[in-house]
């Protein structure tokens, strides 16, 4: 069966076109005024580089912040059920993913099945998001494809105190001001998002394999540094971590109605029918 | 002493005095004939279902707000035409149940008992009484619409009710202060199923100063709680005897129990018949099985419905087929959803989804009442008490629950468990960690909702079918 995923984020739209467990083609354009538009066109793009035709694609589902606005989509999803799923497939020994994108930080648990197995979110605060990271990167007139090099070069990476976002920016105007290096400033802001998602790992009931997924996972340094915290083996997907949601979400169009566990067979009676007062 | 007030600024619906029991009474009435004339004609059925599916399926509004939910729970719409001859001894249940409100209204010629729920009705059988019980306003409320419900429900709050309260006892206070029911000349009740009931009861003595009398649950179940309880049940009877100037027939008992044995033989087995795939029996029976007990336990009109379902859902199963054409997904359920019935046929129309076990409410399990002595027939009440729905589950060591809760999740081959989450319940929040264990563990997915089964107001119905919808597709199962 071939499916499409959708994952609307806060900051890009994903597309992926996949057959059963394959992924045939993808897209990620920048959100932007005309979200539909964007949605069209990236999913355009992604049947395209699938050499699938749009009436090929037998089910949609749509996930993230602007699912709703998917239009003829089956269904929506919430990310973290996507997530999990994706990640399974891609790597059966996988127990955890964390998600790293524009607004949230996800840690979902998966069980053996390959689904999820709960999931934590920060979505109180940007303060650990990509997009706070964009917004240094603008304040400190760093282009965001070189935050990466800048900060693996850092010796002291400055620790943030504000736990909010527009507090953080203020204190990094202080430490701009006051002479701190740009790339102690950008170690800090990313070793203060890898600690959130490290406490949100701690929480999580799941252990095991972790992947890394989302936007920022794509950033070497923070790969670094999440390596360096954590205990568990942590692995980057083979696929671009930042379709993973948009993959499960294609995996999960598909769906498994109708199959059944322990091998049940269908019309097996019950045991011989219990007289009453004996359970 | 009569606290009956007003309700303040009309919020919602005002309710007439009475109006509840009589609507229901007066329409069932007429009802009867009809059910009786066509139901259980299966090109009749059709069109009748037929015509009846839109006013059902979509949401409530003010045109089908007193059919809606009642014709759900009824099962209008949706049951095959085999199924509907079950309903004959459901109106005669109803009616039964509503002239014990009804008559009292019109002439005090009995004494009237307000009964808790958790307390089986056959001992009020062997007297000559009236009997109501409170909380199964929380049923026939909802069949009135939303708007009744909500009505009952702020009326108590504004009279300082608990808004965490359990909303079946919510329901039985908005009876009262509403006055849809009389005032009462005793009330029997039972510590049991949770501090909610404790308290709505001395209250409602404290209003009309009608004597009461509690019976203590004991917390385990051992043979010595059966004699715990059993003590109980006789100083009840002598309570019932002393107030009421009656003596209690132990015939008329006997023969309560006797149709009580038989009428759980039939539940027990529909019970049973939930294990098979596909399942021949739908949850809607059960749940209007144990609607029915609760207001007609012991009557013969109870053990007709069920041997009717029996006998439909066993001819199912002979032949084995399913309830829905094609089962999808077998669902473990904990408690009624009351005031989203709807739910059930939504899950088995839109995903092929059976609820097939479950407790707290529906999941028949009681013990045989052995009416060859005195001795032995008091003694079973007690278990029969013991092992009701709710006092089972919310009572003693979490081992009881989780031995109970880990054989039902095999023995119903479930491919999923969802808890809806009664907000009044501590003792069903109480262990809700205990359920997520016990489901990993059996590699269960597993989904808590926070709603409230009888009280609309905490959750719509579109959150709630969202939410399961998320759950389904994200574990695959859809």
């Amino acid at each position: 069966m071939i499916t499409a995923g959708f994952d609307i984020g806060t900051r890009f739209v994903k597309v992926c076109v996949a057959k059963d467990e394959s992924i045939l083609g993808y897209a990620i354009e920048e959100t932007g005024k005309d979200m539909r538009k964007i949605i069209r066109g990236a999913y355009k793009k992604a049947l395209e580089r699938s050499g699938v035709k749009k009436r090929s694609v037998e089910r949609r589902m749509a996930t993230g912040y602007g699912a709703s606005l998917v239009k003829r989509a089956n269904g929506t999803v919430p990310e973290a059920p996507c997530v999990a799923r994706a990640v399974h497939v891609l790597d059966p020994e996988a127990r955890l993913a964390v998600d790293v994108g524009g607004l949230f930080i996800n840690v979902i648990g998966v069980n053996p099945r390959g689904f999820i197995d709960g999931a934590l979110t920060n979505d109180k605060c940007a303060a650990g998001s990509g997009k706070f990271l964009e917004m240094v990167s603008e304040t400190l007139s760093v282009p965001f494809q070189s935050i990466s090099d800048m900060a693996l070069k850092s010796n002291s990476p400055y620790s943030i105190n504000s736990q909010c976002a527009v507090f953080a920016e203020s204190e990094i105007i202080s430490q701009i001001n006051a002479g701190r290096e740009g790339s102690d400033i950008l170690a800090g802001v990313l070793k203060s998002i890898v600690l959130r998602a490290i406490t949100l790992v701690e929480r999580s009931d799941s252990s095991g394999r972790v992947a890394l997924c989302g936007g920022i996972s794509k950033l070497p340094a923070f790969r670094v540094m999440f390596e360096r915290m954590i205990k568990d083996n942590t692995y980057l997907p083979t696929v671009d971590p930042q379709i993973i949601a948009a993959y499960g979400a294609a995996l999960l169009a598909g769906g498994r109605g109708g199959q059944r566990k322990n091998g049940a067979s269908k019309s097996s009676a019950p045991d011989t029918p219990r007289p009453a007062g004996q359970r | 002493m009569n606290a009956r007030i007003n309700p303040g600024p009309k919020r919602t619906e005002q309710l007439k005095e009475y109006q509840i029991a009589k609507y229901l009474y007066y329409i069932l009435i007429r009802g009867y004939y009809i059910v009786l004339l066509i139901l259980p004609y299966s090109v009749i059925s059709f069109i009748a279902r037929y015509i009846l599916h839109p006013f059902i399926f979509k949401k409530e509004t003010r045109f089908n707000k007193y059919l809606r939910s009642a014709l759900l729970w009824l099962g209008g719409g949706l049951n095959r035409a085999v199924d509907y001859r079950a309903h004959l001894p459901i109106m005669r249940i109803l009616l039964e149940y509503l002239k014990h409100n009804i008559e009292p209204i019109k002439r005090r010629s009995k004494p009237l008992v307000y009964l808790g729920w958790c307390v089986s009705p056959e001992f009020l059988r062997a007297f000559d009484v009236h009997y109501i019980i409170p909380e199964a306003y929380s049923v026939t409320g909802s069949w009135m619409g939303q708007d009744v419900s909500i009505h009952l429900l702020e009326t108590v709050e504004a009279e300082g009710g608990s808004i965490e309260s359990c909303s079946a006892s919510k329901f039985g206070g908005g009876a009262y202060f509403t006055g849809q029911m009389p005032d009462p000349d005793i009330i029997v009740t039972s510590s049991h199923p949770c501090d909610s009931g404790v308290s709505f009861y001395p209250t409602v003595e404290n209003l009309t100063g009608a004597p009461m009398f509690v019976l203590d649950t004991p917390y385990d179940t051992t043979e010595g709680a059966y004699r715990y309880f059993e003590k109980n049940l006789r100083s009840m009877i002598k309570f019932i005897e002393k107030n009421t100037g009656q003596k209690m027939d132990w015939n008329k008992l006997k023969a309560s129990c006797e149709e009580l044995n038989r009428t759980n033989f039939y539940l027990q087995e529909l019970t049973a018949m939930t294990r098979a795939i596909p399942s021949p029996v739908s949850s809607q029976l059960l749940t209007v099985a144990w609607a029915m007990k609760l207001m007609g336990s012991g009557s013969p009109h109870l053990t007709e419905m069920a041997r009717r379902m029996y006998e439909a859902s066993k001819k199912r199963l002979e032949r084995g087929e399913g309830w829905v054409k094609d089962e999808k997904i077998r669902v473990i359920w904990w408690d009624v959803p009351i005031a989203y019935i709807s739910l059930y046929p939504w899950l088995e129309k839109e995903f092929g989804a059976m609820v097939v076990g479950g407790d707290l409410m529906g999941r028949c399990n009681t013990p045989y009442v052995d009416t060859s002595t005195e001795e032995s027939m008091m003694l079973s009440l007690a278990k029969v008490h013991l092992h009701a729905s709710m006092v089972r589950n919310v009572r003693g060591t979490y081992e009881l629950f989780m031995d109970e809760f880990e054989q039902i999740i095999s023995e119903y081959s479930g491919d999923c468990f969802i808890f809806v989450g009664h907000n009044g319940c501590k003792h069903g929040w109480g262990y809700g960690r205990i359920k997520k264990d016990v489901c990993k563990r059996m590699g269960m997915p597993a989904l808590h909702m926070s709603s409230d089964y009888s009280d609309c107001r905490n959750t719509s119905e579109e959150s709630l079918k969202k939410q399961i919808t998320d759950f389904f597709v994200g574990n695959g199962l859809a």
